[in-house]
């Protein structure tokens, strides 16, 4: 197995590698405060009350059970609770031992670099998912380096490696799985396969709520179509809602906990949609102010990608071929259009940072779209679509840069011309290619290594045991 | 698929373990954080049906007054009004119970990676363009108030905070920041109005407390110093800073019992404290419990094996009880860790000077004008003769 994906092995342990010399250990970003605390809250606590980690910020508001009337979602913490018991237990060991070269880092910056950790984890099973999917659609070669030029094209790179404390790393990857096994194995799921696939999803939407557009815009339909096209049967679809139940129950009674009434996260999006509908007017698609396209221009590709799948599911319709695999495009493609222009009508919807950090659970569609189009180019075409690709992003990370360090706002006042902006992205290199806190990193990262070494080596030496007890019985 | 499969029904079970806890655990210490004085004033607000929480409306606020504020900056004087009536329309004048303190990542994220300092007057002059739009965006005030109190300016910061209370005379973090601002500038009376402002707003504003006995405690008035600190610790009683500056408080009134306390209350929630540790020995030292002092002073070694100072002080504890050799010998790892440091090499001197061993009190006075420190290698040779 090793010798025949040896190539892609090493370039996998090498991006993991980059990713981990490069990330920055201080859990910082957009929503960082809330999961931060709803983290610590479960661990220390046992409950998922935030108002004790919030009494600075909040303290004069509580719902009516003493909680904080949070409706940031909570589910995150099943992935990241384990990276902070990993922090707390390795600053624990140290200062037992007396290492003072670790104690003296302090348990919070222990648990923070942690937890930075697990979302380059999750970061880089994104990737490998995404990775893993396109190679079905094309070859592996167009696939790794359409899901690398991506990585950078976009802001998923500085959400995984700088602003680590978010909870779009972790949805993206949920959303990459549930993507990979919706293509690869929907049409032969049996029944019980479609409720844990609905159980999945519903732990997804405990991460992220917004989930449910993918759901309703994607998922969904395209289940339809299979039933449809009697690939499936249609008890496929009850199993499927059926699945999502058992967690939406329990995050209802948790909804209960924190309000004192039912009131599950989608009420706040709904309510918000109804009593700010009027207000959507912004242009966040073209804007010059952390607009997506003009951030991220490399969509622009993408959408082409989408305009020849639509002419391949037209020619195939004609032809009266299966057309499955357009389908799922197509479908995809509905639900990404649907979430560019709902979102983009917002001012600035992901709060204080760049609106495509709304887009990065979708980073895996992105990456197909946009490898189909290009793999789809001959000779120099092709090789015309991957230099403008290179200048994109290129763009995007000269955006992020200026994002970085404030002048996007400033920029709303005055932008100077693109030859005065092109040093700005001098703020990149830090963020992207800086080593930071090596020797935090390898504090905890060591340990983890020898324990999952010492794992390997006690199974290696358990299985061939097991072997021959087997042979033996024989 | 199997993976897959079994991958999700873990996920569910740590989802219902999470719930589980949340069952167990969540009204127990809800009632807990209730009958703390943490809670004390809050208000519980009640989530209609079909309404937004005080709280989640702060998340459309925040975005309205950006968007206000982008508008303003753009110069787009017809969406800034839209965008101003529609966030009228539906908060009416509510004022944000969050503030937002890092618009510009310029000054928050970043200001230690990136030397961004010549653009400061670029973010000050659309601030101010923004103010001249909208006269009432209290938030551009106050974002102008921090770049001025970033960059040293604190008259001008407080001239824009003071622009925001008038404005919106509820966003008590203000006053802290205004007492803070004062203080810097030795305006003392000032100082105490704005943080008993805070109180008078929220009298679990802990921060108030503390900025107040700060102020009198600079003023060396520290009854009153001591007095504040002790109301913040009822609010917040696992506070191991707020214990120092007690002990610290009742060291410099001469009261070192108490303040040996409340060094040790410190420790007690923070063991790995080296400087209290020094800080306790010093008490004790002052006390005249030589021992306890020694004691903590090995304390503070083991924290940190190196500190030629924790040595000296030992040495110097050591010659309080007469323990000369014992002195000698703290003082020479002192100045073996440190042997730069002119005050060690002449102690060392001082100490075999006691003990009538010219020949090594020569050597040092040597050692000293080998660091050019004739004033001391001279006391030395002085101190022989005497």
């Amino acid at each position: 197995m090793f010798k025949k994906h040896k190539y892609q092995l090493i370039v996998g342990a090498l991006v993991f590698i980059y990713l981990f010399l490069v990330y920055d250990v201080n859990f910082r970003g957009p929503d960082e405060p809330v999961y931060f605390a709803y983290t610590a809250s479960i661990v220390k606590d046992g409950d998922l009350n935030i108002i004790n980690q919030f009494y600075n910020d909040y303290g004069q508001y509580v719902s009516k059970t003493y909680n904080l009337p949070d409706f940031h979602n909570h589910g995150g913490v099943i992935f990241w609770a384990p990276f902070f018991l990993l922090g707390k237990s390795i600053y624990s060991v140290a200062d037992w031992l007396n290492i003072a070269s670790i104690a003296d880092e302090g348990l919070d910056k222990m648990i923070k670099c942690a937890m930075s950790f697990s979302t380059i984890i999750f970061g880089f099973f994104t990737l490998f998912f995404t990775f893993l999917l396109c190679r079905k659609l094309f070859s592996d070669k167009a696939a790794f380096w359409s899901t690398l030029l991506m990585l950078f094209a976009t802001p998923f790179a500085y959400f995984t490696l700088f602003e680590t404390g978010n909870g779009q790393i972790v949805a993206s990857m949920l959303s990459a799985i549930l993507i990979f096994v919706l293509y690869n194995y929907a049409p032969a799921m049996n029944g019980k396969h479609w409720f844990v696939y609905g159980m999945f999803f519903s732990i997804c939407l405990a991460v992220r709520v917004e989930l449910w557009s993918m759901f309703i815009l994607f998922i969904l339909p395209y289940v339809l179509i299979l039933c449809l096209s009697k690939s499936i049967r249609w008890n496929a679809l009850v199993l499927l809602i059926a699945g999502i139940l058992p967690i939406f129950i329990l995050r209802l009674i948790n909804a209960y906990l924190k309000y004192g009434e039912i009131r599950p996260e989608e009420l706040f999006y709904i309510i918000s949609f109804l009593q700010f509908k009027s207000s959507y007017q912004f242009n966040g698609l073209f804007s010059t102010f952390r607009a997506v396209i003009y951030s991220s221009p490399i969509i622009l590709i993408c959408f082409a990608g989408v305009t020849v799948s639509v002419v391949g599911l037209i020619k195939k319709i004609l032809k009266k071929e299966t057309c499955l695999n357009e389908c799922f495009l197509i479908t995809a493609a509905i639900y990404l259009f649907f979430k560019l222009y709902s979102l983009s009508r917002i001012f600035s919807p992901a709060g204080d940072a760049l609106t495509g950090r709304c887009f990065l659970t979708e980073f895996t569609l992105f990456v197909l779209f946009y490898g189909y189009f290009v793999n789809m180019q001959k000779g120099r075409l092709r090789l015309s679509w991957i230099a403008v690709s290179i200048l994109f992003m290129g763009w995007n990370l000269l955006v992020i840069a200026e994002y970085i360090v404030g002048f996007d706002w400033l920029y709303v006042y005055s932008s100077p011309g693109i030859a005065a902006r092109i040093f700005n992205l001098k703020y990149m290199l830090f963020p992207l290619f800086f080593i930071k806190d090596i020797y935090l990193k390898l504090s905890f990262f060591l340990p983890l290594l020898a324990f999952a070494l010492a794992v390997i080596l006690f199974l290696k030496k358990k299985i061939p045991s097991l072997n021959h007890h087997c042979r033996e019985r024989r | 698929m199997r993976i897959f499969s079994y991958f999700t029904l873990v996920l569910c079970a740590l989802y219902f373990m999470t719930t589980l806890l949340n069952i167990v655990n969540n009204h127990s210490n809800a009632q807990r954080l209730k009958d703390s004085k943490m809670l004390r004033g809050v208000q519980v607000i009640e989530t209609a049906a079909g309404e937004l929480s005080e709280y989640e409306k702060e998340e459309h606020i925040w975005t309205l007054f950006k968007q206000k504020a982008y508008y303003a900056l753009k110069g787009d004087i017809n969406m800034m009004d839209i965008t101003k009536n529609q966030k009228e329309e539906v908060f009416g004048n509510r004022p944000r119970l969050r503030l937002d303190l890092t618009p510009y990542r310029i000054f928050r994220v970043s200001p230690a990676y990136y030397n961004t300092g010549d653009r400061y007057d670029l973010a000050i002059e659309s601030y101010e363009r923004a103010i001249s739009i909208d006269p009432q965006d209290f938030e551009a005030y106050i974002t102008l108030g921090d770049i001025y109190s970033f960059i040293g300016n604190y008259a001008k910061a407080i001239e824009n905070y003071k622009e925001v209370l008038l404005i919106n005379p509820d966003i008590n973090k203000l006053y802290i920041s205004l007492g803070s601002l004062y203080n810097r500038l030795g305006d003392y009376d000032r100082a105490i109005t704005s943080y008993g402002e805070a109180l008078q707003r929220n009298p679990s504003f802990g921060e108030a407390y503390i900025g107040l006995a700060s102020v009198y405690e600079l003023n060396g008035k520290y009854l009153q110093a001591i007095a504040y600190y002790q109301k913040y610790l009822e609010i917040n009683p696992k506070s191991s800073e707020v214990y120092r500056s007690l002990a610290d408080a009742y060291g410099n009134m001469g009261e070192y019992s108490k303040a040996i306390a409340y060094y040790q209350r410190h420790l007690e929630l923070n063991p790995k404290s080296g400087e209290v540790y020094r800080s306790l020995a010093d008490a004790y030292g002052k006390a005249n419990d030589y021992p306890n002092q020694i004691k903590c002073l090995y304390s503070a070694l083991e924290l940190n094996p190196k500190s030629s100072e924790v040595y000296r002080s030992l040495a110097d504890a050591y010659g309080n009880m007469g323990e000369y050799s014992k002195e000698i010998e703290c003082y020479r790892k002192s100045v073996a860790i440190n042997p730069k440091e002119a005050r060690a090499q002449f102690d060392l001197g001082d100490a075999y000077n006691n003990i009538g061993d010219i020949e090594n009190v020569l050597k040092q006075a040597k050692e000293l004008r080998k660091l050019k420190r004739e004033d001391l290698a001279e006391e030395l040779e002085q101190a022989i003769r005497r």
